[in-house]
Parts: structure tokens; sequence; C-alpha cells
């Protein structure tokens, strides 16, 4: 770390509510495939752990089907989740 | 004769992050301006925002830092200086990238951000098919993306400075990694680069805890998966993706001088530190700099090649190293590899072909030297920089007059060879349900005798045919692999895949 230097692009953190869905897509073609995608009521991120390994995350995969509160940053279509709580109704 | 250097900047946008800094900055550019004559360079500082710095380059200021007015202030800039090197100073929130809408838009990314468009004589557009007839010079510095960290600025600056060319032999030695599914590939593309494949390390397969001496070597090589905000490039075996390269395995081990190429998805994206896991972590491209590489080559977003032969990717980033090689300043590697990859893709560019020329930029002075011209010192031959671009100039603008990027049409019309590309479909592991597309690419020429429309068709189709793969085990991670297939009126003209890297 250098001295003296401050973010000026600070980013900010943002909590999403919304189910995790692994989404089909070309159902029935051999391309289906599973997507992990944070379903809130207005739009669908797909989601990473921060830090997480982009390409494999079983901690995500057990996600699926529940309804979780997250905390982290959106940029663009990824949120980058830091603290991700199930939530039950 | 000098040559001419042109540091392109903007002072709003860097007083807005450095505050008082900016006259620090503008004090590093001087430096290097004094440096830069000492290696026979003429160098001119331009703020595009400031009336006073923009009048006396003699174009009309910018009102606002955005990527029309800084392509157009650049446009200017070349007209009247005609300048051998364009340097874009500071990272996208200081000069922003051009946003190319994405010919390959299958993929999910929505853009390509891109400096393409500044080498190129077109005037501002978001459409790649104005951008295939590169002409000019270009490299970006950046600094780091939100963040208003002098020191940084001051450790490129202070590279770039020191910086001294070397011996052709001691580029020849590498460290290169490559996904293990990728690993015919890489090894053609080292074969290419250096003449063998001997120390190729494979993700998984090799120690991913590299050491020193690995580390040091001058050239580096990377034929990996990269991701969107990361500070990471992974392997692949199956469905086991391991980290081949984190960014802080860099620090304190990098030689000066070092030279790197990517070809990994975002293998040269700057990211806000913010976006990043670890806290003081950087981008694996802002890394490398910061850790005394002196060119880093790669791309903005999702790249693509195929597993087992040779294109798209592989083709840009290896003439970008062999053109160092070969005694170009980094810039002019550059302009060669797009001129390079563009004529061996053409006559008919296919949507994926214009994404990668979009998509790879330079990341460093492009008027830095790494190797040693041994023609010059045997009094073999000598280029001015002058002639050298006149070249270059030459070849960019038959390029953009000969080639046919293709264009996305609306409706996708079934073909005249679908038997044939049924039979294809199945041999190849697609089918009819994978996202389709269709592009058409027609070379502008005069007319045509019968054998000349069989052998050299003024009009292709691009049929693109994009799998979305969900390896088992894998989650939310979009591995693509694309079928492309090229057909005339008569005939079927050949196919490729493509995977994402």
């Amino acid at each position: 770390m250098s001295g003296g230097k401050k973010n000026t692009g600070k980013i900010k953190e943002v909590q999403l509510s919304g189910k995790v869905v692994m989404k089909k897509t070309s159902e029935g073609s051999k391309s289906e495939r599973n997507a992990v995608l944070l379903q809130t009521e207005n739009k669908s991120y797909i989601l990473r752990k921060m830090g997480g390994n982009p390409f494999r995350d079983t901690s995500l995969e057990i996600l699926a089907g529940k309804s979780i509160t997250a905390t982290g940053i959106l940029d663009r279509n990824l949120f980058l989740a830091r603290e991700i709580k199930e939530t039950y109704s | 004769m000098y040559a001419k250097k042109i540091i392109v900047s903007a002072k709003s946008t860097l007083t807005l992050k450095y505050g008082t800094g900016f006259s620090k900055i503008k004090g590093l550019f001087q430096k290097l301006k004094t440096a830069d004559k000492k290696r026979g360079i003429a160098t001119r500082i331009v703020f595009i925002d400031d009336a006073t710095s923009a009048k006396q380059a003699g174009i009309k200021p910018v009102k606002n830092v955005n990527a029309r007015e800084c392509k157009r202030a650049v446009d200017d800039l070349y007209k009247k200086h005609i300048p051998d090197y364009i340097v874009l100073a500071g990272s996208q929130d200081i000069f922003p990238f051009q946003d190319i809408n994405n010919p390959a838009d299958a993929d999910g990314d929505l853009t390509v951000p891109s400096d393409l468009p500044y080498a190129c004589d077109a005037p501002y557009s978001r459409n790649i098919q104005s951008f295939t007839g590169p002409t000019r010079v270009v490299g970006r510095i950046p600094d780091v993306p939100g963040e208003n960290d002098i020191q940084y600025f001051t450790t490129l600056i202070n590279n770039i400075i020191n910086a001294k060319p070397r011996k052709e032999e001691l580029y020849m030695q590498y460290f290169g990694v490559s996904a293990w599914v990728w690993r015919v590939s890489t090894e053609l593309s080292l074969q290419n680069i250096v003449g063998n494949h001997n120390n190729l390390l494979l993700s998984p397969g090799s120690k991913s805890k590299y050491t020193a001496t690995q580390l040091k070597k001058l050239t580096h090589f990377y034929n990996c998966h990269g991701a969107q905000n990361d500070m990471a490039f992974y392997g692949q075996k199956g469905s086991n993706y391991p980290i081949a390269l984190s960014s802080t395995q860099l620090n304190g081990k990098i030689s000066e001088g070092t030279i790197v190429a990517a070809e990994c998805c975002y293998g040269a994206e700057l990211v806000n530190p913010d976006l990043l896991p670890q806290p003081g972590a950087l981008s694996i491209a802002n890394n490398y700099l910061k850790n005394n590489a002196i060119a880093f080559m790669g791309s903005s977003n999702i790249a693509y090649g195929p597993a087992d032969s040779q294109g798209l990717a592989d083709l840009v980033t290896q003439y970008f190293i062999k053109n160092i090689i070969g005694g170009a300043s980094t810039g002019r590697a550059l302009l060669q590899a797009r001129q390079q990859f563009l004529s061996e893709s053409g006559p008919h560019l296919d949507p994926y072909e214009l994404k990668t020329l979009a998509q790879f930029h330079l990341l460093g002075d492009p008027s830095v030297l790494a190797v040693i011209d041994e023609s010059v010192k045997k009094v073999v031959s000598k280029n001015t920089v002058q002639n050298t671009r006149m070249k270059l100039f030459n070849k960019g603008t038959d390029l953009k007059k000969s080639l046919a990027p293709s264009q996305k049409e609306k409706t996708v019309m079934p073909s005249a060879h679908q038997r044939d590309i049924n039979t294809l479909l199945k041999e190849t592991g697609f089918t009819t349900y994978d996202k389709k597309g269709l592009y058409k690419a027609t070379i502008k020429a005069s007319t045509q005798g019968i054998a000349e429309k069989k052998l050299a068709p003024r009009t292709a189709r691009f049929r693109t045919f994009v799998k979305e793969i969900s390896t088992p085990g894998s989650v939310g991670f979009d591995n693509i692999k694309v079928l492309v297939v090229k057909e005339s009126q008569y005939q079927l003209l050949g196919w490729r895949i493509y995977e994402r890297r």
C-alpha cells in the first residue's frame, strides 16, 4: 500500500433480496445449462461471492431454491455478494 | 529527425481524482517528456479539456470528457501533428475507452471497451465495422481506477523512463501458463513465438506456486480463463477450475522490462480495487505494471479462441509478442499485430474476429523498445520511424478498403445448404436448438466474372451456433462454445469452433 491514496470512486454496497435460481436455458437442447442467478423482484443478476471462484462455487449451489438477502456490490449484471443470509418466510 | 509522441489526458478528470495532486501528475508527464527527448522522441503533453493546452496543440478543447469528444480530440491531434506514438494517460475514469457495440452479442457482453478507435482514422462510431483499418500506434498508461494513487503512476512513469532495450535471447525465455484443456493451442502459440513449448506450465498440472526464477523471465504468456472484476486467472480440466495465477503472486517477483500477453477473458480489465476481494490488491494487469512490467496486452472482456488449433486471441497475442521480440516498439507491435490479424482473418470477417480486433489493447507506453534491433547494430538495414509509420498507414488504409466486416442480419433465414449444415452440426456436437445468428459480409469491389464470383465470392454469410455449457459441478459459469459456419451462394466455405477464454 502506498501512502496517502484514497478511493475516489468508492462503490456503494447494496442489499438485494430474492430467490437463488439455477436457471435452465435452451431447454430440450444439448446446450441446456444452469446458471446461478439472484432473481429479485425487478431483475435477475449473476450471483458470485466476493472472492469466490467464478467458475465453481459449491457454497452457492446449495442455496438454489432458497430466498436470500445479500449485501454486496452490483456491477452491470454481476452481483458480488460479501454477505449472504437465508431468509425464511 | 525526432520521432513524435503525444501524451493525451484530461485535466478535469485528473483534478477530480487527484485534487491538488494534479500538478504532480503533470510533473510526471513533464519528466517523461524530458527523458523522451534524450532518446530522440519529441513529446507533447495535451490536456484536451484545458483551453490553453488544447489551443497550444492547435485543437478545439473538449467540453465533456466522454468517448465521443475524446475520439474527436485524438483525431484532431493526429491530423494536426501526425504523431508516431499516441499515449492515452489514465484509466477509464480519466480517459474513457470507446464502447463498441459487441458484434458477438450472444455472449452477454453488451459492449466492448476498446482503444482500437483511437488507432483508426474513421470518426467516432460504436460500430466495429468502422474500425477495420488501424493505422496509428496507441497505448494507454493506466492508473488505478477509482484510486488516486500517485505513487502508482510514479512507478509506471519511472519504469518507462528507465526502460532499456535488451538482447533478443532474453525475451526468448518465457513464463507460459495454459489451462490444461487448451494446452495444444498454447503449445502451438509458443512454438510460433519462441520455437519451443518446453517450459509451458499447465493448470491444473503444474505447481501454481511459481518460483522467483520462473516469474523473472521477461516474456509472460497466458492462455487461461479469466472473469469480470477478478484478480486471478484460472485453469481447467473437466469441472476443475483451479487458480492458475493470483495477482498477489506477482508482488516483488517481476523483472524490469517484462512483457505480457494474456488471452484470458477480462485479462486486461482495469478494475476498481473496491470490487476485488482482497484489501490492497490490484487486478492482474494493474499489478504487473506496478511490479515493473513494461507492457501488458490483453482483453477487456470475454475473449475467444479454439481449443486445439489457432485463431482469434491466439493470433493477436502471439503476433504482439513476436513483433516485440523482432525489435518493434510495444505500440508498433500492437498495430502490426492488429494488421496481421486482419490480413490473416480476412477478407470476410466474422463477428468473433471483429470482437477480438476491438477488445485487445496495450497497457504501457507504446514508444518503449524492449528488444535491441540487431539489424541496426550490424548496419544491415535502417528504417526511420517515419518510414515504418508510412508503411503501416498504407497497410491500414488498404485493409480498410479490402476487408468486409460482417453485420448481423435481423432474421436468421434458412441456408441454401441446410443439409450440409445439419451434417456438420451432428459431427461437431451442436444442434439447431443452439442460439443461432446470421451475419453478412460483402466486399466492395468492381464487377466480377463468373470464375471470380465462384473463387472469390464478394458476399459471404456467417452462421453462428452458440452453445452455453454447464460442466457438471460448475455453477454460474457460462462456458461458451461457438460454431461459426461460412457459406457463399454456392457452397459451405468452412467452419471453426471457438471457446470462451
